[in-house]
């Protein structure tokens, strides 16, 4: 079990859990957090060991046609912010994958957490909709500027 | 001396009322969105990877099922599923004579829901493109991408029943088109 904190601008401080997670989803999740640690945005996630607000997890759904999951709980006044969030990765279809691409899925996921929507299956970023388009085709597995702006725009 | 005193305080105790009112005034909601792992570029793609492809009317929900996957700080955490009975009027990809299937899609309605493949609706009439994930069960292939509504003997895709929320493959935007001409478009797919 490992245990993150994400701090954010705007007085935010949020923290992050990772539970029933396997070591593949786990390094890709600490991959992703490295990567959106680095992007040069005000909201960078961090260790901690207590009063986490964002949890991550993993499921096994052959039920489903998703490969991740984000549910965020917003407070919404004159503007939203995240108060928690849950965010997993469906192994059943990312244990097939290799690092990279399970990155693709986990750091799509961790922008979610951030408050950034879904993009289009043409667009070569982090936030495109579609594994296979963002990494299959784009190639995508880590914030481009596009993400990176969304985020500064939110948080900065 | 006194009165800016107690000009201040009452401005104080205003600006504190307006602030815990505003607190009590901030609403909460929940979003959900999820990373498709496939996207498709065309109805021979869908149709391709389809166990089934039926047009039919969303009947009634069979069941709603509340999967605990885990526990948080907060409780458990519950993946919840709609199971809909679909009745299928004619099957273009798949075995002859089925009557009914069971759609499966993630999500309950006034709980949660997936922002971009909102539930079914009971008499939905429909194209889907569905994968049996375990005998006479079924989802939906690539959420809202295998799914076209039929609206008064016209088909659309999903990004024209939600522009704005929806968006897909151009390859996949159907709006507006006969009926007849969409499934002998689907059936030529299945040849090809």
């Amino acid at each position: 079990m490992l245990d993150y904190s994400c701090k954010c601008l705007q007085g935010q401080s949020k923290s992050l859990k990772e539970n029933y997670i396997g070591y593949r989803t786990g390094a890709a999740f600490s991959g992703s957090i490295y990567d959106w640690n680095i992007a040069g945005t005000p909201a960078d996630f961090e260790y901690s060991a207590s009063d986490y607000t964002v949890y991550l997890y993993e499921v096994f759904r052959d039920d489903v046609a998703w490969d991740g999951m984000t549910e965020r709980t917003l407070s919404c006044w004159w503007w939203c912010k995240v108060v928690y969030a849950k965010a997993c990765l469906n192994a059943v279809y990312t244990d097939d994958y290799g690092l990279n691409q399970r990155e693709s899925v986990s750091g799509h996921e961790l922008g979610h957490v951030l408050q950034l929507g879904e993009m289009d299956w043409g667009d070569p970023v982090l936030m495109n909709q579609y594994t296979n388009w963002r990494f299959g085709y784009w190639g995508v597995f880590t914030p481009q500027q596009d993400d990176i702006d969304g985020v500064n725009y939110l948080y900065g | 001396m006194k009165v800016r005193v107690v000009m201040i305080i009452t401005m104080a105790s205003c600006l504190a009322i307006l602030c815990s009112a505003s607190m009590s005034m901030q609403d909460l909601t929940t979003e959900v969105d999820v990373s498709w792992a496939k996207g498709y570029a065309g109805i021979e793609d869908l149709s391709a990877e389809s166990d089934l492809i039926a047009v039919g009317t969303v009947k009634k929900i069979v069941e709603v099922t509340d999967d605990v996957v885990g526990e948080d700080r907060r409780g458990p955490i519950i993946l919840y599923f709609t199971d809909f009975a679909f009745s299928v009027e004619r099957v273009l990809k798949g075995p002859q004579g089925i009557r009914e299937v069971i759609i499966h899609q993630t999500g309950a309605a006034g709980r949660e829901e997936i922002r971009d493949d909102p539930l079914l609706e009971c008499g939905d009439k429909c194209v889907l493109f569905l994968h049996e994930y375990e005998t006479g069960k079924y989802y939906i292939l690539g959420g809202p991408q295998g799914r076209f509504q039929i609206i008064d003997n016209e088909v659309f895709s999903m990004n024209n029943i939600l522009p704005g929320i929806i968006s897909l493959h151009p390859g996949l935007d159907v709006k507006g088109m006969e009926k007849a001409d969409f499934l002998e478009s689907v059936i030529a797919s299945i040849g090809s």
